[in-house]
C-alpha cells in the first residue's frame, strides 16, 4: 500500500477517531518505506550508460510515448533499461552522446518555458510537451537537429522495448511469437496470429 | 593408421553436397563428405530455433558492433540477423578482394548443411528458353544440354524435396511434382485480380517452396512458426539435415568428416586424374590426404572454383582443369532491388494462425512474345503483401494511449514487388587467386572483378515500371518506386566460372559436369553454369548433381574413368 492509498483508506473509515499525531505517524512510516524501496530501486538499476537524472528523463518520456492504461507500460516492461543497454552497447559513442545532447537541450528548453525541468513538470504539461516535440519531429520540423535525433530515437527504441516484452507481444498484441510447440506429423499450428 | 581410401569424395555439404552424397552412396559407393565448418544436428544447433523476441539481448536488432567486426560483408545481407547470423562465415577468417571500383559482396555459411540452413528455399525450373538462351541470342557459350535433359532430373529431386505450390500457372514455370500450395493473402489476392484483368499475359503465384504443405518421405509439413532460416527441427523444408544426409547416413556407405577444409585436389599426371584431395583440420591444423575413384567438388561456386586455382599443377599451372582459360570467368548473380510498393484499404482480410514461410511470384513475361527494345532475357517479381505491424508507430504522429489503441490492430495493408533478372555472363566479369592474400589456413583468397552491364541496367528500369503499372492497375494507391544499388554477388545466387560445354576449349565441363580435362572431377555446384535465367537456381544445381551423379557411377562401373 502506497502513502496515497493509506490516507484514503484512513479517510475512508473516517469513522474512525484520529488523533493528527496518528495520522502524522502513519505518513512518516508511509514516507519511510517508500524511501527504503526507492533505495533498493536504486541498487537493482545500475544503468550503463544513463546517469540516474538521465535515466528518469528517459522512463518519464517513454511512459508518455506508451502509457500504463487498462495494459502494462513502459516503465513496466522496463523500457529505460532497454534503452540503456542499446546506448551503452548497440550505438556508437558519439550516436549515443548525441542521443543525451538532445536530451538535455530538450530539457533545457522546457525548464526556459516553464522554469521547471521536465522531471518536476506536472503528468499534464510534461504530456502536453511531448506530443507537441512528438508532432514537430515526425513532420520533421523540429529545428534542433540533436533533439530531432534523440526524440526519434527514443520513440523507436520505447516502441521496440515495449512491443517486444514479454507483456508487450502476449497482452499487448495478443501474439505469442514463434510457435515452439508442434506436433511431429500433424498439422494445425497453436498460438500466433498473423492477419491475411 | 586409419583408412583414408574411399570410393568418393565429396567436397562440401551444402545443398549440392548433400545431393551428391545421398546418391553416392545410395549407388553403393563408399563415400567420404568433407565439410570445412563445423557440425550442426537439429535441435541442439539450430540455438534460436523458436526462440521468442523478450529472449534475444538486443532484441533482434542484433549485436552491430559484433557484426561490424566479425561480419561486416555478411551483415549486408537482410537475412543475416541477431537470430541467424551465427550460421554466416567470419569475414575477418575469409577475407578475398576486388576491384576497388567494383564491390562484390559474397556471402557464405561454412558448416554441416552450408547454405541449405538458411536459405529462402523458392525452388523454380528453369525454362526450355534459359537453356537456349545462350544459342538464341549468341550472347555466350551454348549450353550443352536442354530442358528435356534435364526434365526428368527435376521430376527426380522434386519428388524427394517436397516442393509446394500452384500448378499450371504459366509456360515460364514449368511444374512438375508439386504439394499442395499455400495461400495467398488478400492483398495479393486483389494484385492477381488486377493483373488478370489488365495483364492478361502476366501471372501471379504464391511463391513454390522447399517447405512441405502435407507430410512428405516421413517428414511432417510445416508449422507455420515463421523463423526457418534458423534451422528447422521437424525438418519441414529441405535442407542437408532435414532431407539429403538422413538418406546418406541410412545407406551405411557415408563417412562424413566436419572441421575438414578441402586445401586442393592431387592430379596424377600419368593418368590424368584426380586421386583424392588435401585436407587441414580447422581446428588442429594437422594435414591429411584422403584418395578416391572419384571426386565431385561442390563447395558452393566460388569456392569450388578457388580450389581449382589453388590446385594448379605443372601441366596446369593456370589452375586444375583450365586448359580452356575460362576458369572462373562468366562469373554471374541475379539483379535486384528495384522495384515499387503500395498500399490498398477496403479488402476482406482474417486472422489465422502461424506465418507463411514464403511471398509471390510473378514468372518472366518480357522478351516471351515479343522483344524488348532495351534489354535481352528476363526477370521475375517477388514479393509480399503484408498488413504493418507496430513498427510503423515510430514513422507516424502520435504518442500515448491513442497511439497504444491503434497499434494493438495491424495498420494498412502494403504490397512489395522487387524484380530479379537475368545476369549476362560475360568473360570480363571473374575471379582469379590473390596471392597476396591468404584466409585464416594461409590458403590464397580470391579476387573478384565484376559488375552490372547495361542489360541489367536497362532491365531494372522496367522490372520499376512494370512493378508500378501491375501496383497501379489492381488499384493500390500511394505507390513509391525504388530502386537500391546492389553489388554482385547480393543477392546470393552466385554462379558461372566453370561452365559447362560442348566445346573443351571453351569451357570446363562438359554436358555432365565432368571436367573436360580431369574424367573422374565433377563440379556440380553453381558453378558449373552456363548462363544465370531469372529463376533461383539451387533446385538446377540438384538436378544437376543427381544427373551427373548418376552418369559418373556408370561411367565408373563401365571402366571409363
Ligand atoms: C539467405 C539466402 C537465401 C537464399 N535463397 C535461395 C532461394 O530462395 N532459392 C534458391 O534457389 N537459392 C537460394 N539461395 C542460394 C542457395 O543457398 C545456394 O544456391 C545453395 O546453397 C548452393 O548450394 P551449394 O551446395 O553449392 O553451396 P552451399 O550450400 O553454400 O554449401 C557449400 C558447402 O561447402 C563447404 N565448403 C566450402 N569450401 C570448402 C572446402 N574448401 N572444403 C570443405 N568444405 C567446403 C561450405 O562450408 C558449405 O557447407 C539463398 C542463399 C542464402 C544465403
Amino acid at each position: 500500500m502506497d502513502r496515497r492509498q493509506l490516507i484514503k483508506s484512513l479517510l475512508a473509515t473516517s469513522s474512525l477517531a484520529m488523533s493528527p499525531s496518528l495520522l502524522a505517524q502513519m505518513t512518516m512510516n508511509a514516507h519511510k518505506h517508500h524511501m527504503a524501496q526507492k533505495d533498493s530501486d536504486d541498487k537493482t538499476r545500475t544503468f550503463k550508460f544513463l546517469s540516474k537524472n538521465e535515466a528518469h528523463l528517459v522512463s518519464k518520456i517513454s511512459e508518455i510515448i506508451i502509457p500504463r492504461t487498462d495494459t502494462p507500460g513502459a516503465n513496466d516492461v522496463g523500457v529505460t533499461e532497454f534503452i540503456d543497454l542499446m546506448l551503452a552497447d548497440w550505438y556508437d559513442d558519439k550516436d549515443s552522446w548525441y542521443f543525451i545532447e538532445g536530451l538535455r537541450r530538450y530539457d533545457r528548453r522546457l525548464t526556459q518555458k516553464h522554469y521547471r525541468n521536465l522531471s518536476l513538470l506536472s503528468a499534464e504539461k510534461s504530456k502536453a510537451e511531448i506530443t507537441l516535440l512528438d508532432s514537430q519531429v515526425m513532420q520533421n520540423k523540429e529545428e534542433e537537429p540533436s533533439i530531432q535525433y534523440f526524440y526519434k530515437r527514443i520513440k523507436e527504441l520505447t516502441l521496440i522495448g515495449f512491443y517486444t516484452s514479454e507483456q508487450g507481444m502476449e497482452n499487448e498484441l495478443n501474439y505469442s511469437g514463434p510457435i515452439a510447440e508442434f506436433n511431429f506429423g500433424k498439422s494445425g499450428p497453436p498460438g500466433s496470429f498473423t492477419r491475411y | 593408421m586409419k583408412d583414408n581410401h574411399f570410393d568418393a569424395i565429396v567436397v562440401g555439404s551444402g545443398i549440392t553436397g548433400g545431393w551428391a552424397a545421398k546418391e553416392l552412396t545410395e549407388k553403393g559407393l563408399k563415400t567420404l563428405m568433407l565439410e570445412r565448418g563445423r557440425n550442426v544436428e537439429p535441435g541442439k544447433d539450430y540455438v534460436t530455433e523458436h526462440k521468442r523476441e523478450p529472449d534475444f539481448h538486443f532484441r533482434g536488432k542484433g549485436d552491430r558492433k559484433r557484426f561490424q567486426h566479425d561480419q561486416p560483408i555478411q551483415s549486408i545481407t537482410g537475412q543475416h540477423n541477431e537470430s541467424t547470423h551465427h550460421f554466416f562465415i567470419n569475414d575477418r577468417d575469409n577475407p578475398y578482394t576486388n576491384d576497388k571500383d567494383k564491390p562484390f559482396v559474397w556471402i557464405r555459411g561454412h558448416q554441416l548443411g552450408g547454405r541449405s540452413l538458411m536459405w529462402t528455399r523458392q525452388t523454380y525450373r528453369w525454362t526450355e528458353r534459359d537453356f537456349n538462351a545462350n544459342a538464341e541470342d549468341g550472347l555466350a557459350e551454348p549450353w550443352p544440354i536442354n530442358y528435356k535433359e534435364i526434365e526428368p532430373w527435376y521430376d527426380y529431386v522434386e519428388k524427394f524435396v517436397g516442393i509446394s505450390g500452384e500448378a499450371n500457372v504459366s509456360d515460364e514455370l514449368p511444374h512438375g511434382q508439386l504439394l499442395p500450395p499455400m495461400e495467398l493473402n488478400a492483398a495479393e489476392k486483389k494484385l492477381r485480380a488486377g493483373i488478370n484483368q489488365h495483364f492478361p499475359e502476366r501471372k501471379l503465384t504464391v511463391a513454390r517452396q522447399a517447405v512441405l504443405t502435407a507430410p512428405h518421405n516421413g517428414r511432417p509439413p510445416c508449422h507455420y512458426c515463421g523463423t526457418c532460416a534458423r534451422g528447422c527441427s521437424a525438418g519441414s523444408y529441405f535442407s542437408t539435415q532435414s532431407s539429403t544426409l538422413p538418406a546418406a547416413k541410412r545407406t551405411g556407405n557415408l563417412t562424413l568428416a566436419t572441421n575438414s577444409i578441402v586445401h586442393s585436389i592431387i592430379f596424377d599426371e600419368s593418368t590424368d586424374k584426380a586421386t583424392g584431395v588435401r585436407v587441414i583440420d580447422s581446428e588442429t591444423r594437422e594435414v591429411t590426404e584422403y584418395f578416391s575413384k572419384i571426386v565431385f567438388l561442390c563447395a558452393s561456386a566460388f569456392e569450388s572454383v578457388r580450389l581449382l586455382f589453388n590446385s594448379k599443377t605443372p601441366r596446369f599451372s593456370d589452375g586444375l582443369g583450365n586448359s580452356s582459360g575460362v576458369l572462373g570467368h562468366y562469373i554471374m548473380d541475379h539483379n535486384f532491388g528495384a522495384g515499387a510498393r503500395g498500399h490498398v484499404e477496403g479488402i476482406d482480410s482474417r486472422y489465422f494462425n502461424g506465418h507463411r514461410p514464403c511471398g509471390i511470384v510473378i514468372p518472366r513475361f518480357r522478351n516471351v512474345k515479343s522483344k524488348h527494345p532495351d534489354f535481352v532475357r528476363g526477370y521475375q517479381l517477388g514479393g509480399q503483401g503484408r498488413q504493418l505491424g507496430w513498427s510503423r508507430g515510430s514513422q507516424q504522429v502520435g504518442i500515448g494511449s491513442e497511439l497504444k489503441q491503434q497499434l494493438r490492430d495491424p495498420g494498412v495493408w502494403q504490397m512489395r514487388l522487387s524484380g530479379a533478372g537475368e545476369c549476362l555472363p560475360r568473360y570480363e566479369n571473374h575471379v582469379r587467386i590473390n596471392p597476396d592474400v591468404t584466409d585464416a589456413w594461409g590458403i590464397p583468397v580470391l579476387h573478384f572483378s565484376a559488375d552490372w552491364s547495361s542489360n541489367e541496367t536497362a532491365m531494372r528500369k522496367d522490372m520499376i515500371s512494370s512493378a508500378e503499372e501491375m501496383l497501379d492497375a489492381a488499384g493500390f494507391t500511394d505507390i513509391e518506386t525504388y530502386d537500391t544499388p546492389v553489388a554482385p554477388g547480393q543477392y546470393i545466387h552466385e554462379m558461372g566460372g566453370a561452365r559447362m560445354g560442348s566445346d573443351p576449349k571453351k569451357s570446363v565441363l562438359n554436358a555432365y559436369n565432368q571436367c573436360h580435362d580431369v574424367p573422374n572431377l565433377f563440379i556440380t555446384d553453381g558453378a558449373s553454369m552456363a548462363s544465370s535465367s531469372n529463376q533461383n537456381p539451387s533446385l538446377t544445381y540438384m538436378a544437376l548433381t543427381a544427373r551427373a551423379v548418376n552418369y559418373a557411377v556408370n561411367e565408373l562401373r563401365r571402366g571409363n574413368i
